[in-house]
């Protein structure tokens, strides 16, 4: 591991790449979260049409699923 | 996917343990893998984010607005990458985190646009009138474009000029340049990657109330 002590810059280098790791991650993980939070709202709302009821409301729903 | 994988493994171990040590810099240079790839990323999101801006304006194409919108977020984060960690490496090189100096200062502003476009986007209800006025802004911003690439040679910076996209042999090593471009490469393709999920999801947002969307989630669960 000798190759990856970077002397009196180790901080700063790691700080970089570690960084750089971060934005990757999040730039796969938000948009899985969004698409999840989509299809959940798209489901439910089907849901609710297809029982018909328009005095559902969210709350309701929410003790349901 | 895959292959940004491998080029980015490919990119590290390259950048952080096969190419030498600068001469000047010493091994803090080593920053140059990440920085300068986020950079140029910064840069290419941004014109992606224009021209499919045009197009949506003039042709009044979805799919257009939809990867104008979808690249916002991903331009911003590189955008922010490439500023925080240009700002690890000014600490050690210039002693200071931030100069108001006029690269550092028009990234900064690029990040304010992708903020923009993402803030005014998300603040118009109907998605197509949003898509429009976000062209418009998107437009108008792309003349900090070439302001932040030639600004380090315009004015006199603290940061220093280029050193690949001269027309000109580039005055980086080989060994260095080679790590360097497949960092560059790496991130594109990821940056493909991601668009490509960002995409998926605003356009069944924007179907949600089609009969295709309702059966295919009908049939999923």
């Amino acid at each position: 591991m000798e190759a990856l002590d970077f002397g009196k810059y180790n901080f700063y280098i790691w700080a970089s790449y570690g960084l750089t790791f971060i934005i990757l991650i999040w730039n796969i993980v938000i948009p899985l979260l969004e698409k999840k939070k989509l299809i959940n709202d798209i489901k439910r709302r089907n849901y609710l049409n297809n029982n018909g009821s328009n005095d559902t409301d969210l709350d309701n729903m929410n003790e349901k699923t | 996917m895959g292959l940004f994988v491998l080029l980015f493994v490919g990119g590290l171990y390259s950048g952080l343990i096969l190419a030498p040590i600068d001469y000047e810099q010493g091994e803090a240079y080593r920053i140059i893998f990440v920085h300068v790839p986020a950079a140029w990323m910064s840069l290419f999101i941004y014109m992606v984010m224009a021209v499919s801006g045009a197009i949506a304006l003039i042709w009044r194409l979805k799919l257009a607005e939809i990867v104008m919108i979808s690249s916002a977020p991903i331009g911003a984060s590189f955008t922010f990458l490439a500023l925080v960690t240009g700002s690890i490496w000014g600490k050690p090189m210039w002693n200071t985190w931030w100069v108001w100096d006029a690269r550092l200062t028009s990234e900064l502003l690029l990040l304010f646009l992708y903020f923009g476009v993402m803030a005014l986007y998300n603040a118009i209800e109907d998605r197509r009138t949003a898509a429009r006025a976000v062209a418009i802004l998107a437009l108008v911003g792309v003349v900090n474009i070439p302001i932040i690439h030639y600004s380090v040679e315009w004015w006199n910076t603290l940061h220093q000029g280029p050193t690949v996209t001269k027309f000109d042999k580039p005055s980086i090593h080989i060994s260095m340049l080679i790590p360097l471009l497949i960092m560059a490469v790496a991130f594109k393709l990821f940056y493909i990657g991601s668009l490509f999920m960002r995409v998926r999801t605003e356009l069944l947002a924007r179907e949600q109330k089609s009969k295709w969307v309702t059966k295919l989630l009908e049939s999923n669960h």
